[in-house]
């Protein structure tokens, strides 16, 4: 069986999920600074 | 080590060869064996990128870093998500339609044969002496922590990766990989229940993290922006992104992970595994180095981590003043365990006057025990010479043998093994891959048969094995040449990234204007190197990656061939 050559789907919102997952990870480290390190 | 810990440490090595030794039957052509018959589920492969990454020292190391630094060390990956969306929309889709076996490969397509002879020798180069260091460093650790002969220790290391890859190909070595993730996730978490079990009656988690962010150990952004500090998040953001597109774009070791996926579709999405998932497992490993700092807090840790240099200035010249500095060392300990204690109290008791008094007396205590140590440290230069000495590496293998049950300890000795057994094992692969396609295939024996490809392959991997052996076992020695190999490694990691930007960014760039940028690039890295050796190692990705576009396409604008390819295969 041979797999296409080219994408099948789109990868925009993908993109953009994995952009927010690290935002929301850097939100996490901010706040857990904040929250125990002052 | 207790007999059921070696029961399992054997046990699961023998499993990992085993299952490698099964996959033999897969492997009939060049194809199965280097690239899976480009057949892996998008799971498997987005493991095996990660565990190829993760090496043995990432998890004493960057552990000891937590304990030390705690969290500023993340940084360093904080472009490592975009890296990967960008890798996903560029140089993915080009591998595939290309369907190449080596990154390289690609390039004699896109440019000429010498750009192509040339990155794949400095690949070779570089991964071949740090496929060495890999096995060596780990064995250092394991055998000062364990009492282990360090070459048996290198070689219970490396042996099995050279069984397993060359019996098995990629599929064993993915295969090994995503087992090995599966057991290092699971001996961190279980590393973490007992940690925080460790804390004293009182001391909740919370008061815990508090203690913690006290000492500065949960600060995880540094927004100061300078070319000198490696952790800081200019440094993650910018010179981290360089790094991470020329890993894992340009670096065979990488590359043939995700070229044995599917399709385009699971090549990127085995990429973007590691985009959700990298800075939350650095997090977790940094965690335990922390939780290891707070359980430490509370149970008095060795004066020197590293044995045997305990060993050497209790029976030396310097065990009077050695004999001082612990008695200090105990009774300063006694006072900052107190002090702990005393914050946990007043934030129970909401008391902010005294949490803030405790607070001071805890951050007084604890920079008189850190000046301790290093009074500690530079009796150990005094007396061995060893002017770099630095336990950092081995804080956390302490605490695996020193306070975690049977058991568990075997468990974790082997996911520290099969941490360095994995990364070994993918680097020798990849560097046979580049070996056979790159130079033997490609200069010496065009047309023979595959199954001729088939075992010569496999006569590539048992070299560089053996040749991993040879420099791990020899690697005290070769220090300083290792090291000289790794600085050169580094002048051209991003000289290599800017001759894939101007194959696939545009279509004006020549053959010539690669090779020569590539050149001009690697020389602009050694002299930024040697004149200014306190710019931090990430930013020479981006010099080096800068200089190749810009020489390479000013070469190319004059270059009389003019010869131009399509940006697309």
């Amino acid at each position: 069986m041979s797999e296409p050559l080219e994408s099948t789907r789109n990868w925009t919102v993908t993109y953009v999920a994995v952009i927010a997952s690290e935002i929301l990870w850097l939100l996490l480290l901010w706040w857990l600074g904040h929250q125990f390190g002052t | 080590m207790h007999f059921v810990d070696w029961a399992i440490v054997l046990a699961y090595i023998a499993w990992l060869v085993s299952d490698g030794v099964k996959r033999t039957k897969l492997e009939r052509t060049t194809e199965s064996y280097f690239l899976a018959n480009r057949s892996m589920p998008w799971w498997a492969v987005g493991l095996s990128v990660m565990a190829t990454q993760l090496s043995a020292i990432t998890l004493v190391g960057t552990t000891g870093q937590g304990f030390n630094d705690g969290l500023r060390f993340v940084q360093f990956y904080y472009g490592l998500p975009l890296a990967m969306i960008i890798l996903a929309i560029t140089l993915v889709p080009f591998f595939y339609r290309a369907k190449v076996y080596t990154a390289y490969e690609y390039l004699e397509r896109r440019f000429d044969l010498k750009t192509r002879v040339f990155t794949s020798f400095l690949f070779l180069l570089s991964r071949g002496m740090s496929v060495g260091a890999v096995v060596a460093a780990p064995a250092v650790v394991l055998s000062v922590i364990l009492g282990w002969n360090v070459t048996a220790t290198a070689l219970a290391i490396c042996a099995p990766a050279v069984v397993y890859t060359i019996l098995g190909g990629v599929q064993a070595v993915t295969w090994t990989d995503v087992k090995t993730m599966g057991l290092t996730v699971v001996a961190l978490i279980i590393a973490m229940v007992f940690l925080v079990w460790g804390l004293p009656g009182g001391v909740g988690v919370g008061d815990a993290l508090t203690i913690a962010g006290r000492t500065g150990r949960l600060r995880a952004f540094d927004f100061h922006f300078s070319l000198t500090e490696t952790y800081t998040f200019w440094s993650g953001m910018i010179g981290g992104l360089f790094l991470m597109l020329s890993y894992f774009g340009c670096d065979q070791s990488q590359v043939q992970r995700y070229l044995t996926a599917k399709s385009i579709d699971d090549g990127r999405t085995s990429l973007l595994m590691s985009a959700y998932w990298k800075i939350p497992l650095q997090v977790l490993v940094l965690m335990v180095g922390i939780f290891t700092f707070l359980f430490y807090l509370f149970h008095q840790p060795p004066l020197l981590f590293n044995r045997v240099y305990d060993e050497k200035l209790r029976s030396g010249p310097a065990a009077t003043q050695y004999a001082q500095l612990e008695q200090e060392y105990g009774s300063t300990f006694l006072v900052r365990r107190q002090a702990a204690i005393d914050i946990a109290s007043a934030r129970k008791a909401h008391d902010v006057a005294r949490e803030a008094s405790a607070t001071d007396a805890f951050r007084q205590q604890d920079a008189s025990l850190r000046a301790i140590r290093s009074r500690a440290g530079r009796l150990v230069t005094d007396t061995t010479g060893d002017a770099t000495y630095n336990d950092v590496n081995y804080i956390f293998p302490t605490f695996i043998t020193t306070a975690l049950p049977i058991g568990i300890v075997g468990l974790w000795i082997a996911a520290i093994i099969t941490a360095a057994t994995d990364t070994i094992a993918a680097e020798l692969n990849s560097l046979a891959t580049a070996t056979i396609i790159d130079f033997y295939k490609r200069l010496l024996r065009r047309d023979s048969p595959d199954e001729h490809y088939l075992r010569v392959s496999k006569i590539a991997t048992a070299f560089w094995g053996l040749f991993a052996c040879v420099v791990a076992v020899y690697a005290s020695s070769l220090g300083s040449l290792i090291e000289v190999v790794n600085r050169f490694g580094s002048f051209f990691y991003g000289s290599i990234l800017g001759v894939f930007m101007l194959a696939i960014l545009t279509r004006r760039a020549t053959g010539n204007g690669a090779f020569i940028g590539l050149l001009t690039g690697m020389a602009a890295v050694a002299a930024v190197a040697f004149s200014r050796p306190d710019i931090s190692f990430l930013w020479h990705n981006v010099i080096g990656a800068f200089v190749v576009f810009v020489v390479g396409m000013t070469i190319s604008l004059f270059d009389p061939s003019g010869r131009s390819a399509p940006a697309r295969p």
